[in-house]
Order: C-alpha cells, then sequence, then structure tokens
C-alpha cells in the first residue's frame, strides 16, 4: 500500500487516540482515515462512547443499589465524572468501580452521606463473591482444644471476611433494590452499627453485630488471642461472663464459616 | 484425509463461549459442545463462584482461555502482573490453547477495555512480534492472535490488515484465531473485500474460528455478539471452510445472552456447513483445494 503519510512512531498513534477517546482530543482527527460513507471524527466517536458506555455499565452492575437510589439520569452523570476522574488502570473491568466510594464522599455527592455508604457496602460485597477461598475449621476441631490452651488460641479468618460501619439504613436499600422492591428512603440511625460482610460456600451474606463482637472480631483480625478477647470483653460483660460470652461468638464464627484455623500458641 | 499441520492442534469441533447465565444449564444437562471458550479476566479473581464452576465445568469439557487484556501492540512494557496471574490460571485450567487479539488497549497504564485497532506499519510488526515471541517464551506455548473488528484506519498505515496479520503471525511464529465476523464487520467498515483477506491468510496458522452477530448501524457495523450470525457471515464462513477445511470453531455470545439451546442450535448451523463444504471433497487441511 506504499508510504506512509504519517509517519509517526506507533506511541504517538496511541496517545492521540487515546487523549481523543478520554478527552475529545481532536489531534487525533489528522491521523485517521475517512471512508466515503463516514468521516474520521465519527471513526473515533464510535470508540469514545464505546468506551464510556462499557465502563457505565461496569459501575450500573456493581451499584445497582446506588443507580436504583439516585435514578438512572443522576447515576449517568454519577458515572461520567467518576470515568473522567478516575480512569480504568487495572487489566479488568472488575476492580474500575473501586474508588467510586471515596469519589462519593466528596464535593457535591458528600451532601448526600448515604451514598458513600451504600456505595461501600456495595463494594465490599463485590468483594466478598470473589475473594479467595479457604477450607474452613469445622466445630469439633474446637471441641478438641484443650479448656488450658483456650486463651492462647488465635484465629485466621476467611479472606471474604469484611468488616463495616453504617448509620445510614443502606442494608435495607440493598436489600429491598434486590428483591426489586422499591428502596426505602435514607434514614440515619442514632449511632453507627457494625456489620459483617462474608461468603460461605458460594452465598454472600452480610448481618449486623452487636458493638462487643464487633470489636472481637476487629481484635481477632488484628491477631488477638482467645485470652485477648475476653480481657477486652470486660468492657461490655460482667467478668464471670466473660468466657461465655467469647466461646459464644467464637461458635457461631465457626459456624458461619468465618474461621479457617485456629492456631496454638 | 485432514492432515494437520505441525503447528496445530487436531480439531476439536465446536464450542460456545461460557457465559455465566449458562453455568448451571451446562452442568445439569452436559451439552453436547466440543470445548468452550472462556474469557481469562473474568477468572482471574481470588475464588467464589466463577472460579468454582470454572473447576466444575473443566472437568467435563475442554476449554480454550481468550484474553482481552494483554495488549500485545501497546507500548507500554508487557504488564507481568497480568502475565503472571494469565500463567498461573493456565496451570489451573490446562487449556487447550491461550488467544488474545491483535491490538491495543491503552498507554500511558490506562486501560480503555477496548480492542484498539493498530496502524499497520512496519514498526508495528516489529514491535507486536518482539512482544508476541516474549509472552510465548514466557507462557511456554505458542498462542493465538485474533483480527479484531475496527471502526477506523489511519494514515500511518503502509500496508493491510491481513498484510500486517500475516506478517506478525510469521515473523512472531505465534498462530492465529480467526474471526470471521470481524473479518466481515472490518472489512465493510473500510470498503474492502472480506474474502481478499480470506485467501492471504496462512491455512497453517489458523487454529480456531470465531462467529458472531454484529450490529449494522447503516453507514458502518460494530462488534456487538449479541444477536445471531447473519447470512453474509455464514457465506464468509462457507468460504472460510472451502480454504482452512475444518477449523475448531465456536460462537461468541455476550449480550442479550439467549437460552442455551438456542446457541446449540445456531452451532450445529456451523457444524452443517463444515461437514457439507468437507464432505463433497478430499479437502486436506492445508487447503490445496480451496476456492474450488
Ligand atoms: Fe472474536
Amino acid at each position: 500500500m506504499g508510504l506512509s503519510r504519517d509517519p509517526a512512531p506507533l506511541r504517538e498513534v496511541q496517545q492521540a487516540i487515546q487523549s481523543y477517546v478520554l478527552r475529545g482530543d481532536r489531534d487525533a482527527e489528522a491521523r485517521v482515515l475517512s471512508t466515503s460513507r463516514v468521516d474520521a471524527r465519527t471513526r473515533l466517536d464510535i470508540y469514545a462512547k464505546g468506551y464510556r458506555l462499557r465502563l457505565l455499565e461496569a459501575l450500573e452492575e456493581d451499584f445497582r443499589a446506588v443507580r436504583a437510589l439516585i435514578g438512572e439520569v443522576a447515576f449517568q452523570r454519577l458515572a461520567e465524572g467518576y470515568i473522567d476522574a478516575h480512569p480504568s488502570a487495572h487489566f479488568s473491568l472488575r476492580y474500575f468501580g473501586q474508588h467510586l466510594p471515596s469519589y462519593l464522599s466528596h464535593g457535591e455527592y458528600s451532601a448526600s452521606p448515604w451514598l458513600f455508604e451504600l456505595a461501600s457496602f456495595e463494594w465490599l460485597l463485590g468483594e466478598a463473591f470473589d475473594a479467595p477461598g479457604a477450607t474452613l475449621v469445622s466445630p469439633d476441631a474446637l471441641a478438641s482444644v484443650p479448656p488450658a490452651s483456650w486463651p492462647d488460641m488465635g484465629f485466621t479468618l476467611h479472606p471474604s471476611v469484611r468488616r463495616i460501619e453504617l448509620a445510614w439504613n443502606v442494608t435495607r436499600i440493598r436489600q429491598a433494590v434486590e428483591s426489586e422492591e422499591p428502596p426505602p428512603a435514607p434514614e440515619r440511625s442514632e449511632v453507627g452499627i457494625p456489620w459483617l460482610v462474608w461468603r460461605q460456600g458460594l452465598k454472600t451474606y452480610y448481618r449486623s453485630l452487636e458493638p462487643d463482637e464487633a470489636a472481637s472480631l476487629d481484635r481477632v483480625r488484628e491477631g488477638a488471642t482467645f485470652g485477648n478477647l475476653c480481657e477486652d470483653l470486660c468492657r461490655w460483660v460482667a467478668e464471670d461472663e466473660v468466657a461465655a460470652r467469647a466461646a459464644g461468638f467464637l461458635r457461631r464464627w465457626v459456624t458461619d464459616g468465618l474461621v479457617t484455623a485456629v492456631r496454638l500458641a | 484425509m485432514t492432515e494437520t499441520s505441525a503447528l496445530l492442534t487436531p480439531h476439536l469441533g465446536f464450542g460456545l463461549g461460557l457465559r455465566k447465565e449458562h453455568y448451571d444449564a451446562v452442568l445439569a444437562d452436559r451439552p453436547e459442545v466440543g470445548w468452550f471458550e472462556v474469557i481469562t479476566e473474568n477468572y482471574l479473581v481470588g475464588g467464589g463462584k466463577p472460579l468454582d464452576y470454572l473447576d466444575r465445568i473443566r472437568a467435563h469439557y475442554p476449554m480454550a482461555m481468550h484474553g482481552v487484556s494483554l495488549s500485545i501492540g501497546g507500548t507500554d512494557p508487557l504488564d507481568s502482573g497480568y502475565l503472571k496471574a494469565l500463567k498461573a490460571l493456565a496451570a489451573r485450567v490446562e487449556p487447550i490453547w491461550i488467544s488474545d487479539h491483535l491490538c491495543w488497549t491503552g498507554v500511558g497504564a490506562v486501560n480503555l477495555h477496548d480492542l484498539m485497532p493498530l496502524p499497520y506499519t512496519e514498526e508495528a510488526v516489529r514491535h507486536v512480534a518482539g512482544r508476541v515471541r516474549a509472552v510465548q517464551e514466557f507462557l511456554g506455548r505458542r498462542i493465538l492472535l485474533e483480527n479484531v473488528s475496527s471502526y477506523l484506519s489511519y494514515h500511518a498505515s503502509q500496508m493491510s490488515e491481513w498484510e500486517f496479520l500475516v506478517a506478525v503471525a510469521e515473523e512472531a511464529d505465534c498462530l492465529i484465531l480467526l474471526d470471521i465476523n470481524n473479518i466481515y464487520v472490518s472489512a465493510e467498515n473500510h470498503e474492502l473485500d472480506p474474502r481478499t483477506y480470506l485467501a492471504a491468510v496462512p491455512v497453517e496458522r489458523v487454529q480456531q474460528f470465531h462467529l458472531a452477530g454484529h450490529r449494522d448501524l447503516g453507514d458502518y457495523r460494530i462488534d456487538t455478539h449479541d444477536e445471531p450470525i447473519c447470512d453474509p457471515v455464514w457465506d464468509l464462513y462457507r468460504d472460510a471452510v472451502r480454504r482452512f477445511g475444518t477449523v475448531t470453531t465456536m460462537i461468541e455470545r455476550d449480550d442479550h445472552i439467549p437460552p442455551l439451546a438456542e446457541l446449540l442450535t445456531e452451532l450445529g448451523q456451523a457444524e452443517r456447513i463444515a461437514a457439507e463444504e468437507t464432505a463433497s471433497g478430499a479437502l486436506d487441511r492445508s487447503g490445496n483445494r480451496a476456492w474450488a
């Protein structure tokens, strides 16, 4: 096909095309051929529009409740702003939405603080959904630990375990959207409520926690032993109830599939 | 009768893309599909449902891994994190082969999540071929590169798309995944002859065919994978079988995903066409009887 009319190195061509796709930078037009039916700009626009559409669809998939709550038009505007602020840097579209919660905590969206919480919660559900798996500890394994060893016992939690504090009723909003019901209006509770998100088998679950269970679980994630948990629980319950309370948490965590290893010092 | 070139894996029959909408139906019904093609990136996650279904379905079917993020034509360094993840997934899946696209996906650490066409230059041939060789060395196997649907072309190009594809494949010593629909879409968009394209591709490097549906928007066509294969693409496929013989073939459907049975019917049509075209004579895999 003979000599090139545009001897620019490959990288320059790519930068020009990408600038058009990301920002509509028109320098790229001079590098693109027109056909008898379609001019260069229209051809570039196919890529520019496709880019925005693909990213919008990824956000819609990952933040279904945010979209249902604010409506399609507002969500599209949100997505446009986010797409400009955070071009995808990951090889997988799966992670494109990871900065949306923090994006929602700034600027105009900070006036609707439930959006940050809802997006954070939805992102955690996604993380739990495809987090690595791990073999679980069976309830029998606990029973076989001699009582004298309990204080030194440490635990490894399932890689899907996530914790979040939510002041708004965003779990109910998400639940309504998933059941294809109209979402309730955002409502703030007096105090933040601790939530747990995790996957057992192939199913993702979430439940609220009492403050002492949340604190215990957080301590376990930091490497605390059963003995440490008991010491901490003195802040919430009488000393003679501490061991039973901690053992109750532990049994529930094991049954729920949160514990993948028991370590004995 | 079918003589396979030394480069190629023997014919594996007719396959489908594995899509999550069909996971349960595949496991329950075990449809008569020769193999499944999986989108690599969908399984580059820690665990959960995607990998669980992948393993269970892999236990019953051969699989090919088809990637979209290699950016083999990109000018950023190859993404070593991606390559390592790709290699680890390949160790798990033991795919019949690994493919990606002859394109670039972004520069400056940006991913456009699209298959961007390259300018067809000598520089790009050398650049891409060098990267293919590096990837093949890292993976310890030949890869397949697929021709993409494109909606623009460059003043910078010095050769045709098919000359470019062939030059890269020869220089890199890689294989070709020939997407018949993409040939048709690109030929329409660039006002070229799809049969000239077919005739230029070396038979001994074509390991796989893709078939798919696209959208005709009047002035141009877009590779949407959201509807059945159209008649002109079936005709082109017929010509492709005449030239290339029985090539391992699959249908891509990525949107408006119908029940599995519908795709199996469409796959049956591909199988029928291939049978008609190969039964009519001693067609050999090297395509000597092509264009009879
Ligand atoms: Fe394809």
